[in-house]
């Protein structure tokens, strides 16, 4: 009969046996509960990052499908929803439409309805203001467009074209690091304690 | 191959282990998330050798949280999809509500959600960190309403526990004298952190209506504990931590049983039968490689099962021999009744007092700081309330790092038309003003919710899968809706206005079951052996070496989240088979 020894030593030459990494997944280390194993097989361009994605190394995998004429259009928009004031850039000088591009571009559910919409929405505007491509209009005629497209029937095709064109390009300009400091966040800095709200908060508040 | 000890996987018959296997571990444990990594701590502190299976592949924290990384480096600035669903960054692997190749059903008029995750450490890597006691009136709600089932013990049984669990993990608090929330011995909850801005106005508004908004107590520490760090109140919790500071399997108990040299985890293998001897008793566990799909057995003296309440029951089910035709623990009847989920409904607020305020951190430990804890047994138990048994109240805001989920419909709401110079200007003056209120309720006990295993719908390898019938009832309804009600009493003595307009209905308002990822049942501990699948010590009847430690076992589901009481449970249990072994029961 094999020795208890023998038979780990078997037992771990076997996990090497079947490739995959799969021999760390039972090597016992101390400092944590062993390295990572292989990862899930990443899926198929148009799939997807998958349901084990790097995390430390992000990649978008799927193509991008706005071509140069539509981007321009989409900075049109995202601009006329965010423009530049006194203290912070346009939203296209964020990259804002480009990110417009990778979110309508994904393969997911709700940015492939987003895709849809974003079309549908280019197309009506396109024709209410007499013009091939939105980027040929003047901005305050796509600021106007955008605003009577907010003041529609809520729930009406315009309604919610303007409320998704809104928060994607929304969430587009306050992640970003400009954007993330120019709404009020402040984090992200390791500290060896929490202090509480700042003096001048809490007489505010009322709470001092 | 995967035998571990050698030669291949010929097998005596279909019930034997293979041939020359290996001498059998002290315990297979099956699971590595908050039972499973407690087991694997117990037994092999106490010198037990042990063999875990754990149906993910390895994953180690402190080399994989993506700490400082920011959302505009993620795809989709990080939002949630049906790969990630709570976010890019979330410490999940192979997590969702749908899993390819592992398909799980719900009888028509029935609707489950059932949340998992393939990962070394399971979900204790990314869950919420709430960690709330039963109370003895937790354990005994039976005997005070006739509701329902009592467990087989009460808080005098499993309070060591608690305060040893609390100790070991570390968990902040503060002790508050409230009935419905035991206070841990002086000394054991760390300092919690201090509350934020908006946090500060719940407590105010709380006291307001006399119902305490109180210190949270959540798995994060904010002192150095065993070596390791205390939080540095900069990254998200839900992505797990390098410095070890918030309570994951992975960090806090799987490092000191390893360093025992007495645990060897064999990763991606899903466990998908117990080999069963003729007297009932386990000799093995079967699993399959989740990557190649090969099969394997692992020997052992005794079993522990910790694969997740709905898992385990699965696998209890799947598990048939000559004893145990209904599945292991299945001669009382009880096997796959009483499926529990905690209530949940959403509120969403806004306060106008918080708007525009100056820029200041306000991260803290990224979870809720305070919460608001059930303060109605008093007219529970005069009968003025329409539902038996309570819920309590958490609490989302603050300004952290903006994300998609900070653009959600609240928000939307708030700014109306807003567009141009304007909604700069308002997407300032919103930003942090935001308050999401979340119930968290008991639902009673009924053991027509159940699970079974199908007779013809099969995983990807062959293994039957879940089938759920679990059903709200009015209890839960009425309790839902006066937690709408009371959350918006509270938003208003707050300073705030609710901004997205909640249903009528409270079946609209309440999450579906399984939403809130606190499934728990199937598998109840009992006193009376025909009354429950295990006994006080997770012992399962008919199979005297198979412990269940997770929370399969609840014979009810308080609204207090269930790991800090699966972790004082699955203790406990293994101090019992240690026991039993030391006692001459090969348990």
């Amino acid at each position: 009969m094999a020795t208890r020894r023998d038979a780990l030593h078997w037992f771990l030459r076997a996990l090497a046996a079947t490739g995959a990494a799969a021999a760390s997944d039972a090597d016992a280390r101390l400092a944590g509960a062993g390295p990572p194993g292989a990862r899930s097989p990443p899926p198929s361009a148009g799939e997807g990052y998958g349901r084990d994605p790097d995390l430390l190394h992000p990649s978008r995998p799927w193509p991008l499908r706005l071509d140069e004429a539509e981007l321009r259009e989409a900075a049109a928009l995202a601009d006329a929803l965010l423009p530049a004031d006194g203290t912070s850039p346009a939203a296209s000088a964020l990259g804002v439409h480009d990110f417009l591009n990778e979110w309508i571009s994904a393969p997911y559910p709700v940015q492939v309805a987003d895709r849809g919409l974003l079309n549908e929405g280019l197309e009506r505007f396109r024709r209410e203001l007499g013009v091939p491509r939105l980027s040929d209009a003047p901005a305050e005629r796509v600021a106007a467009a955008l605003a009577a497209a907010a003041a529609a029937e809520p729930g009406s095709p315009p309604e919610t074209f303007f409320r998704r064109l809104r928060r994607v390009c929304l969430i587009g300009y306050y992640t970003s690091d400009v954007g993330a400091a120019e709404i009020g966040w402040r984090g992200g800095e390791p500290m060896a304690s929490f202090p509480p709200p700042p003096a001048e908060v809490l007489k505010r508040l009322g709470l001092a | 191959m995967s035998s571990p000890g050698g030669g291949d996987e010929r097998r005596v018959g279909r019930g034997g282990p293979p041939a020359g296997a290996a001498e059998p571990a002290d315990v297979v444990v099956v699971g590595s998330g908050a039972a499973g990594g407690m087991a694997a701590y117990a037994l092999t502190r106490a010198g037990a050798r042990v063999i875990l299976l754990e149906a993910g592949r390895s994953y180690d924290p402190l080399a994989e949280t993506p700490m400082f990384n920011r959302a505009f480096e993620a795809p989709l600035r990080a939002a949630p999809t049906p790969d990630k669903p709570f976010g890019f960054y979330d410490a999940t692997v192979e997590a969702g509500w749908d899993l390819s190749g592992e398909p799980y059903e719900a009888r028509p008029g029935s609707e489950f959600r059932w949340f998992r995750a393939r990962m070394l450490g399971g979900r204790t890597n990314h869950w919420g960190r709430v960690s709330l006691r039963y109370a003895d009136h937790d354990f005994r709600g039976r005997s005070a309403d006739g509701l329902g089932a009592d467990w087989p013990f009460g808080y005098a049984e499993l309070e060591p526990y608690y305060d040893r669990v609390e100790r070991l993990i570390g968990v902040f608090g503060s002790r508050d004298g409230l009935e419905d929330a035991p206070d841990s011995p002086p000394g054991v909850l760390l300092p919690p952190p201090e509350p934020r801005a908006f946090e500060r106005l719940l407590m105010r508004g709380g006291a307001k209506l006399g119902r305490p908004v109180v210190a949270n107590h959540a798995a994060v520490l904010t002192l150095g504990r065993n070596g390791r760090s205390p939080c540095c109140y900069a990254t998200p919790c839900v992505r797990g931590c390098s410095l070890a500071a918030n309570f994951q399997s992975t960090t806090v108990l799987l490092p000191p049983a390893l360093a025992t040299g007495r645990l060897r985890i064999r990763s991606r293998a899903m466990a998908t039968e117990l080999d069963l001897a003729a007297d009932g008793r386990a000799r093995g566990v079967r699993f399959v490689d989740r990557l190649t799909g090969r099969t394997g057995y692992v020997p052992g003296r005794a079993v522990v099962v910790a694969a997740g309440a709905m898992e385990s029951v699965r696998l209890l089910l799947n598990s048939r021999g000559p004893g145990a035709p209904d599945g292991v623990g299945g001669g009382s009847g009880w096997l796959g009744r009483g499926v529990m989920d905690s209530t949940g409904s959403n509120l969403w607020a806004q306060v106008p007092a918080l708007e525009d305020l100056p820029a200041y951190n306000e991260e803290g430990v990224s979870y809720p700081h305070v919460y608001l804890p059930w303060w109605g047994l008093g007219e529970q138990r005069a009968g003025r309330l329409p539902f038996a048994r309570g819920y309590h109240v958490e609490f989302v805001g603050g300004r952290p790092e903006p994300s998609a989920e900070t653009f959600d419909d609240a928000f939307d709401r708030a700014l109306g038309p807003s567009m141009g110079v304007g909604l700069k200007r308002d997407a300032r003056r919103y930003f942090g003003s935001f308050i999401r209120l979340a119930s968290r309720g008991e639902m009673l006990a009924r053991p027509e919710n159940r699970v079974e295993v199908s007779p013809d719908v099969r995983d990807r390898w062959g293994v039957p899968v879940p089938v759920f019938d679990v059903r709200w009832s009015e209890q839960e309804l009425e309790q839902t809706r006066h937690a709408q009600r009371s959350m918006a009493e509270l938003v208003e003595a707050a300073g705030g206005r609710v901004v997205v307009p909640p249903p009528a209905d409270p079946a609209r308002a309440i999450l579906q079951p399984g939403a809130v990822i606190h499934e728990v049942g199937g598998a109840r501990a009992s006193k009376d052996p025909e009354a429950g699948v295990c006994d006080g010590f997770g012992r399962v009847r008919g199979a005297p070496n198979v412990y269940l430690v997770d929370g399969a076992v609840f014979p009810s589901s308080a609204h207090k989240n269930p790991t800090l009481t699966i972790l004082a449970f699955a203790w406990r249990a293994c101090e019992d088979l240690l026991r039993r072994s030391r006692d001459g029961h090969p348990a």
